[in-house]
């Protein structure tokens, strides 16, 4: 080899190690830089989620301790009116039906916006007295299975599994016009699976993934990843939809 | 018109630069001021140089103080981007190291009236690096438009031109050459790639952001 071409080859050397040189580096400082914008994007989506759950026992405080005493109140008074001679019971029927009615959905909203159960008795407690309410007002067959769920210490992460289930299920409710739903809730060595299939009408997938989502299921991704988890929807039209929520573990049971 | 005129004349293409720089120095936030002192210094530098050159000097020793304040300046910058990061203490220990290392080439060493290639490498590949990483968090973490983005823009800038200048130095450090028309296209190459480097900063000195008064 002659010293021109052994300097040719030297020059190709330096130019093709620099080029590798910044390559790596670009590569490794795009990682590190991915892994912090997924650090910062899990913090704005937990702080999101944590001003929601905030905001939603605010409004279930203010309609225990403001609106229940108050139409407790008005009944008992209703009450005491009826028992009166002259009065027009009928009328006076009617209104403590209407009060009662008030007090009872009232607490219904309470117990969406706040699961007391899952406090107290958790996470399968809860899910089956949510399938239980959801049973008492909808003409809709839920089942429920809960197999080997682990327990969960953190209660922010017990409430998000929870709302997960509760998502999937009221967009069942809102929109597949189905008779029956399944909810199927396992885990095996490595992840939760939450399994939520109906008999409904279906939707086109393609279409839906091509539309903007809807806050439901907005939701329920952002609630999954956060928990590092994923959604799959399985649909056709006219045959129902399984929705399936995987989440690791290890970041359940931290 | 000889052709150092012509070089030595693009060589002055730092000059739109330095004057946005001057011009917008009050109203520049100070995060970006060593930038524009960058642009000044660089400006200063250029005339320094063509005086001593048309004098039949070596502009050596002022290149040598040159590379060392451009050097600092750059740190300094990368510094202030990296203001609340774990960042800010590793880019002070390159900073400190370099130096250190300019102290060796040039006084310890006694070559202060050569052009001392080691320094200008691990130099150039620590600006190269830093700018890399700021051009990947301006890009992933930042919502501004980066083509409006001044340290996108002046980050491409550095890239652009401390990668080629890398590239020159390691061959001059091997002593490698392929030859008269080899060099005379890599000086070629090294005279538009600093042209357009510097067209780059104007447009970067351009985008800076204006300082917030309250």
């Amino acid at each position: 080899m002659s010293t021109q071409e052994t300097n040719y080859l030297i020059i190709f050397l330096v130019a093709a190690l620099m080029m590798a040189a910044i390559l790596l580096f670009l590569l490794l400082s795009t990682i590190w830089y991915s892994k912090a914008y997924r650090r910062l994007y899990q913090y704005k989506l937990a702080g999101e989620i944590s001003v929601a759950e905030k905001e939603r026992k605010r409004i279930a405080a203010d309609l225990h301790d403001d609106l229940g005493p108050l139409l407790a109140i008005t009944k008992l008074q209703a009450e005491s009116i009826y028992n009166e001679p002259g009065s027009n019971r009928l009328v006076l029927k009617e209104i403590i039906s209407n009060i009662e009615y008030a007090i009872c959905s009232m607490e219904r909203v309470n117990m969406v916006l706040v699961p007391p159960l899952l406090q107290k008795k958790g996470l399968k407690n809860a899910l089956k007295a949510l399938v239980q309410q959801l049973q008492a007002i909808h003409t809709i067959q839920i089942t429920l299975v809960c197999k080997q769920i682990p327990i969960i210490h953190k209660k922010e992460i017990e409430l998000s599994v929870y709302r997960i289930v509760q998502e999937l299920v009221n967009n069942v409710l809102k929109h597949s016009r189905a008779s029956e739903i399944n909810i199927a809730i396992r885990a095996d060595v490595h992840f939760l699976h939450i399994h939520v299939r109906d008999n409904g009408v279906g939707f086109d997938l393609h279409e839906m993934q091509q539309n903007a989502k809807g806050l439901g299921l907005q939701s329920i991704t952002n609630r999954a990843e956060l928990l590092r988890g994923t959604l799959h929807i399985e649909a056709m039209p006219g045959e129902g939809v399984h929705a399936v929520v995987q989440i690791p573990l290890k970041n359940i049971l931290l | 018109m000889t052709k150092f005129f012509w070089i030595d004349l693009f060589s002055y293409s730092i000059l739109p630069a330095a004057m946005i720089s001057i011009i917008r120095y009050r109203t520049t936030p100070e995060s970006y001021r060593p930038f524009l002192y960058l642009m000044i210094l660089g400006l200063a530098n250029e005339i320094a140089g063509s005086f001593i050159i048309y004098a039949g000097k070596s502009n050596s020793l002022t290149n040598n103080m040159y590379v060392l304040f451009e050097y600092l300046l750059l740190i300094m910058l990368f510094r202030n981007w990296s203001k609340h990061t774990a960042k800010k203490r590793w880019i002070s220990i390159l900073g400190y190291s370099l130096t250190s290392l300019w102290f060796f080439e040039n006084i310890v060493q006694g070559k202060l009236n050569a052009f001392n290639s080691l320094f200008r490498i691990a130099t150039s590949f620590a600006v190269l690096f830093l700018s890399i990483d700021r051009i990947n968090a301006s890009s992933i973490l930042e919502r501004k438009r980066l083509s409006r983005n001044a340290t996108f823009i002046i980050c491409s800038g550095f890239i652009l031109y401390f990668s080629y200048k890398a590239f020159i130095e390691i061959l001059f450090l091997l002593h490698v050459s392929a030859g008269k028309l080899f060099n005379y296209y890599l000086f070629s190459a090294m005279v538009l790639i600093n042209v357009l480097s510097n067209i780059i900063y104007a447009i970067g000195c351009l985008c800076l952001p204006r300082k917030q008064i309250i």
